[in-house]
């Protein structure tokens, strides 16, 4: 297995999230989140990296013990960047405005719960796992045209084009619905191919004929 | 407790009990919510998480993905309006920041 939690990632400032870094994020976990740490449990930039830490390790989990028997080093460097990504993603970021109802009103997301809310929906589509989010174009204006950029790694043996247009579909859905967000484009590049599941996991992995994938 | 401290407990009630709201976060402070959370600390009062900018409130929340986010925050801001209304201190703007989707 990798040893993906000794990974160091010293370049990021403790700042980036609340005053943690994803290391400690990791060390967190690690422990069951025991003791409960406040400034951790409190922070929502904390709890987005740490969601997508454990959907990284869940989702990657059987092709990262295949890929940790053919070449360590490479897997431990893909594993170090896409935490370093969790990290700058989760940041809170810019303020992006939702339109408002009432003069009284002034609601905003900020830009770490929108790529949070991308990089769950594309982690949530079957063999697929996000590496990065960009949100191009102005989004402190309300109305300005927005363009994503999600690079994904895919399982091998999964058929690539669909699975980036599920990805696709579902990042533009989910915006759609929970952004106010004018999202002219959703582009889906494929950084990478996850190495296939062990035998144990390949078990519970079926294409869409229900043969083993 | 001071009458502050009551409202915005009242409104972190009021605005956690909004369907689709999953948790409340500590608004970042400004210098006068900073003084004013020193004397808190220093009397042991609670430490509010919604801050009071002059008659400005800000909220930070987290939704759990039942109801679409900028419904959640518009919801946010009427049930902080009313409950501060409620308590008396008349405000002129919520600002709701959604910080985490569930």
């Amino acid at each position: 297995m990798t040893d993906r939690d000794t990974v160091r990632l010293d370049s990021l400032e403790p700042d980036d999230l609340d005053g943690h870094t994803i290391d400690e994020l990791a060390d967190y976990l690690d422990a069951g989140m025991q003791p409960a740490d406040p400034s951790i449990d409190d922070s929502a930039a904390c709890q987005n990296a740490l969601a997508a830490i454990v959907r990284l390790r869940h989702s990657s989990l059987g092709s990262l013990e295949a890929a940790a028997e053919q070449e360590a080093p490479a897997d431990e460097s893909w594993i170090s960047g896409v935490l370093a990504n969790i990290s700058l993603e989760a940041r809170a970021g810019r303020d992006v405005p939702l339109r408002p109802a009432a003069p009284t009103e002034r609601p905003v997301m900020t830009e770490g719960a929108i790529r949070s809310l991308v990089r769950t929906a594309g982690d949530a589509v079957p063999d697929a796992l996000i590496a990065r989010c960009t949100l191009e174009g102005d989004v402190t204006e309300l109305g300005a045209p927005v363009h994503i950029v999600v690079e994904i790694a895919v399982r091998a043996g999964s058929p690539i084009q669909r699975v980036a247009a599920d990805v696709r579909a579902t990042v533009g859905e989910v915006l759609a619905t929970e952004t106010d967000l004018l999202v002219e484009s959703v582009d889906v590049v494929v950084r990478d191919l996850l190495p296939p599941p062990t035998d144990d996991a390949e078990d519970t992995v079926t294409t869409d004929e229900g043969e083993p994938a | 407790m001071s009458t502050h401290d009551e409202t915005f407990a009242a409104v972190e009630e009021a605005v956690l009990a909004v369907p689709g709201v999953a948790d409340l976060y500590r608004a970042r402070p400004t210098l006068g919510s900073t003084v004013t959370a020193a004397k808190n600390l220093a009397t042991r009062s609670t430490i509010a998480r919604v801050v009071l900018d002059d008659d400005v409130l800000r909220i930070v929340i987290g939704t759990d993905g039942s109801v679409p986010a900028p419904e959640t925050a518009r919801a946010a801001h009427l049930a902080a309006l009313a409950a501060a209304t409620a308590h008396g201190l008349p405000l002129s703007r919520v600002d709701v920041r959604v910080a985490r989707v569930g």
